[in-house]
């Protein structure tokens, strides 16, 4: 199920700042979670829940694709561990290496 | 009519020598022939020729000293020396608490050993120990365990398990699930996670929330922890994560300390938000790193 934060985002088209425009919160009542919009300060209108519910595959989508570059991003190392390889294989190498880790996870 | 033992024979009023006049004015004064020396002319009681003297005489020294110059005409009739007055010293355990007026013991008239002639008590006092307080004016007693230096109510809890499939940009509670240490039994570690101040435990606490948080995909902005007041947020700690953070797998703690002026009915609650990130849910370790706690401050 995708994550309240990505629907919000979605229905708004744009990114937003959950540290003060929007503010989520999850009380985790004896352990359940149950996330819940407890601040809407934005101009545009609070969704309810069925509009919420109807953006629950493009959601997946997007924080599936998400993942997806969360993992490349990973393979791909950090920028000193990217340079060391370049340093030590060249530049084709690298980038054969790169395009082998998108290959292997290719988004939605 | 007096029935009783001569008034020179009650103890501080002495009968003097009298004096035969001459023509002068001033007199030494005596008791069986020895210079005496007079309190002061007002404890002088003097007759003369039937007339008790007032007024028209002063003491020096052993002497006395008239206003005029009594002859061998005059008769001295008899001369008395008032004391400060009757001493009567009470039998041993005779003088009881009703003799004593309300408010006449004062601190001047207590000796220190009072409290150094004392016992000593080497140890602490036990809780039922009494001591006195002015309370507003008013003396009182109170227990020891009223006063004594105590940081309860305390509180330590941990998570207990894993808190999974935690929500990226959203507050989310912290399930402290496991108490180590509940001194008034004011955390509630099944339902609500929360420590509410017991009924007469207002005052400022101390608070630490820690989190050992992992992050829910490479790039997440930030990872805070929170302390929530009755519901509201009222001080967190944000970390900035960075990329060697999500290579390494590595949980980040991520503490908060902060002191609370609290009343009672108040609940405190440990949050944490994993701030954005692009993909998968956060997560918080129970281990070591992980836990909330909290403690009444002295005074």
């Amino acid at each position: 199920m995708a994550q309240l934060s990505t629907k919000i985002k979605l229905y708004l088209d744009r990114e937003v700042n959950f540290n003060k425009d929007v503010i989520l919160q999850d009380d985790m009542i004896s352990g359940v979670s149950n996330p819940y919009i407890k601040e809407w300060n934005v101009e545009e209108v609070q969704p309810t829940e069925e509009q919420l519910d109807a953006l629950e595959s493009q959601a997946e989508t997007l924080e599936n694709n998400n993942q997806v570059i969360a993992t490349r991003k990973k393979e791909y190392g950090t920028t000193a561990e990217q340079l060391e390889y370049i340093v030590e294989n060249g530049v084709s190498a690298f980038i054969e290496k790169q395009q082998q880790i998108k290959t292997d996870n290719p988004k939605e | 009519m007096y029935i009783g033992r001569d008034v020179d024979n009650i103890s501080n009023v002495e009968k003097l020598d009298n004096i035969t006049f001459d023509g002068s004015a001033t007199y030494a004064l005596e008791k069986s022939s020895v210079a005496y020396t007079p309190s002061g002319a007002n404890n002088i009681l003097i007759s003369i020729d039937g007339v008790v003297q007032m007024g028209n005489f002063s003491v020096s020294t052993t002497n006395i000293v008239f206003d005029w110059s009594p002859t061998s005409s005059n008769t001295c009739d008899w001369i008395l020396h008032i004391g400060v007055g009757l001493i009567s010293t009470p039998a041993d355990s005779s003088v009881t608490a009703s003799k004593l007026g309300s408010l006449a013991v004062t601190g001047a008239k207590l000796n220190t050993d009072v409290i150094s002639a004392q016992t000593e008590l080497a140890v602490a006092p036990a809780d039922a120990d009494e001591f006195m307080v002015s309370d507003g004016g008013v003396l009182k007693r109170i227990d020891y365990s009223l006063i004594k230096a105590s940081n309860t109510p305390a509180f330590l809890v941990t998570l207990g398990s894993q808190q999974t499939s935690i929500s990226r940009s959203t507050q989310t509670k912290i399930t402290y699930a496991s108490e180590v240490i509940d001194s008034d039994n004011a955390f509630d570690s099944t339902t609500n996670y929360r420590f509410t101040v017991p009924a007469g435990e207002d005052g400022k606490y101390m608070f630490i929330v820690s989190a050992s948080a992992e992050m829910p995909s490479y790039d997440p902005q930030a990872i805070m922890t929170s302390l929530y007041v009755n519901g509201s947020q009222v001080a967190f700690h944000q970390y900035f994560a960075n990329e060697a953070d999500f290579q390494n797998d590595q949980p980040n703690q991520v503490p908060l300390v902060t002191i609370q002026d609290l009343s009672a009915s108040d609940y405190v609650e440990g949050f944490i938000n994993f701030y954005q990130g692009s993909g998968g849910t956060g997560q918080i370790e129970d281990d070591n790193g992980t836990f909330f706690q909290g403690f009444k401050l002295i005074g």
